[in-house]
């Protein structure tokens, strides 16, 4: 539903630009043979129901139109950006549940108002970050003054440092501020008590209790975190030049390229709305309170 | 209860009222030549005369950043309250009424949540082109509105079943009435603490946007152009994106900052993930 739904929108937005798309693409000074050549080429002298029509067919059998740029199949544009931007994207995931889990449980029991102070602010000020601002300062440090890492493009690993950094600042502050509220609410749970009543030391029931319990709310983050993500790219790759998705948008955007817009957009929306689909679903299995219903 | 202000949020508030009212009395200060270009000093460093260095045009970054306050302010403030009066009144007839409007409005909702942050936003930025002040607002609200529809619409839906809203309909209050004396004002608190946050968000978006190209246009100071241009002018210059980052991320970090302070002091909540 919400895919459909998501589709028409990419759909309609690029067929009710205003102004005509073909002299957007072609500049005013074009032939009009020219522009007609093109209108019928691109299937646009169509009505527009047979236009959504033809789309929508051609998407089932997993046919995006072509670049009108590179002239290309939109599918293979890509598919070939995808390893880049899934090898960022993950490296940047993983790298921030390995840093804001452990501190969101280190910090959690600590009641100190130094630690509480210290931890919410620094976790407000890697929310706060833009990307378009630490990107450039990192590359200033690390590849001008220090010239210890490579400045963009993709290769070896040392190539990944920057762009991961920078993308990773927010994730790690959500990811952290999500672990923090999670395990103090475990902490204040009956059982916990009873566990630390029984005589055991505040980390055996750190671990055997409260972690199991609090760790899969943190699981429905993953649908914001992967917001943040894909959005993030765009800007993180276009600091970078990393050839990823974010710069194929980017790129066609200023291109004007519909197609690829359309097609990338629609590609980058469905695995979203797919994620939270996954989520959703991992989230019941995880919590067998909520699986009693059916 | 009431709480002590702590230093964090002291220093919020003052750096927020410095900024915000600099961007305001500074065309009355300065000369007209603010913005003028000194080609012969193009890129030169922070010096007396320019704290903030110059430009590629040679033109003061610090007058940038101040000008270009004004209009992140305008654009921010204008989203956010073209999307709050929207989700509002979006928000309160679906979470009011139910039934077939609840249906479409939320499935409306739903489309708008299914594009992941900013790329709905930025599509459509880049594909209208005609980027001006009052565009890009409400462009920016066309996702914007969302979230504060779906925060009314679940906090209408349990204030209407309370006892004071029940036993007022009861002795025939109209809806209008319900809604305006009774259900709004108990809503007033969680929707400012997430305006708070939606216009940190929406200051983001906006330098984002005219960061990739695709907002305000080049002629007007702002700080995502800075940005973008400093990052051209890296290797010789880093001052010009130095500047304009920094204030942007102070400006955005005391709203968060501010937002906690409040999140606590109306709901009672310590921790909240935004």
């Amino acid at each position: 539903m919400s895919l459909l739904g998501v589709l028409l929108i990419t759909f309609l937005l690029i067929h009710f630009v205003p102004g005509d798309p073909i002299d957007l693409m072609l500049g005013e000074q074009a032939s009009a043979v020219d522009k007609e050549a093109l209108r019928k080429s691109l299937g646009l002298d169509q009505p527009f129901f047979t236009q959504f029509k033809n789309y929508f067919l051609g998407l089932m059998q997993g046919d995006l139109g072509h670049s009108l740029f590179s002239k290309r199949p939109v599918s293979q544009e890509i598919i070939e950006r995808l390893p880049a931007t899934l090898e960022l994207g993950a490296v940047a995931l993983i790298f921030s549940f390995l840093i804001g889990v452990p501190l969101g449980v280190w910090a959690a029991p600590r009641k100190r108002k130094m630690t509480r102070g210290l931890s919410s602010t620094l976790s407000l000020v890697g929310l706060a970050m833009p990307s378009f601002w630490l990107g450039p300062i990192l590359i200033f440090i690390f590849a001008v003054q220090l010239e210890i890492l490579p400045v963009s493009e993709r290769g070896g690993i040392a190539n990944l440092i920057l762009p991961v950094l920078t993308l990773s600042s927010g994730l790690i502050a959500l990811i952290y501020r999500m672990t923090l509220a999670s395990v103090q609410e475990v902490l204040g749970e009956d059982y916990v008590r009873v566990a630390l009543a029984k005589g055991n030391t505040p980390n055996q029931v750190l671990f055997k209790h409260v972690l199991k319990n609090a760790l899969s709310p943190i699981l429905t983050l993953l649908g914001i975190l992967l917001g943040v993500l894909l959005t993030g790219t765009v800007i993180v790759e276009t600091i970078f030049d990393w050839p990823g998705l974010g710069t194929l948008i980017f790129e066609s955007l200023q291109r004007r390229d519909f197609p690829v817009i359309q097609g990338s957009v629609l590609f980058v929306a469905s695995t979203y709305v797919l994620a939270g689909i996954i989520t959703d679903f991992l989230y019941v299995l995880t919590q067998p309170k909520l699986r009693g219903g059916s | 209860m009431k709480r002590k202000l702590n230093y964090k949020t002291l220093l919020s508030i003052a750096f927020l009222i410095l900024i915000v009212s600099g961007s305001f009395l500074f065309p009355i200060f300065s000369n007209d030549g603010a913005l003028d270009m000194e080609l012969s000093q193009r890129l030169s460093a922070p010096s007396l005369e320019a704290p903030f260095g110059r430009d590629q045009n040679g033109v003061d970054v610090l007058s940038q950043v101040i000008l270009g306050t004004k209009t992140s302010l305008t654009i921010s403030l204008g989203t956010t309250l073209l999307s709050v009066l929207l989700g509002l009144i979006l928000g309160t007839l679906s979470g009011y009424f139910g039934g077939i409007t609840d249906q479409i409005i939320m499935r409306i909702v739903d489309i708008c949540f299914s594009f992941p942050g900013l790329l709905l936003v930025l599509t459509i930025a880049a594909v209208i082109q005609s980027a001006s002040i009052g565009s890009l607002i409400i462009t920016l609200s066309i996702t914007g509105w969302a979230g504060y529809a779906r925060l009314v619409r679940g906090e209408v839906q349990s204030i209407k079943l309370k006892d004071f809203v029940q036993s007022s309909k009861s002795l025939g209050a109209k809806n209008p009435r319900l809604i305006i004396f009774h259900i709004w004002p108990n809503i007033f608190s969680p929707l400012f603490v997430q305006m708070t946050f939606g216009f940190a968000g929406v200051l983001l978006a906006e330098s984002s946007l005219t960061f990739l190209g695709f907002g305000i246009p080049p002629t007007e100071p702002s700080w995502g152009i800075l940005l973008s241009s400093g990052r051209q002018f890296l290797w010789e210059a880093p001052h010009i994106s130095f500047f304009p980052g920094l204030f942007l991320f102070l400006f955005v970090l005391s709203i968060f900052v501010l937002g906690d302070e409040m999140r606590r002091r109306l709901q009672g909540q310590s921790s909240q993930v935004i």
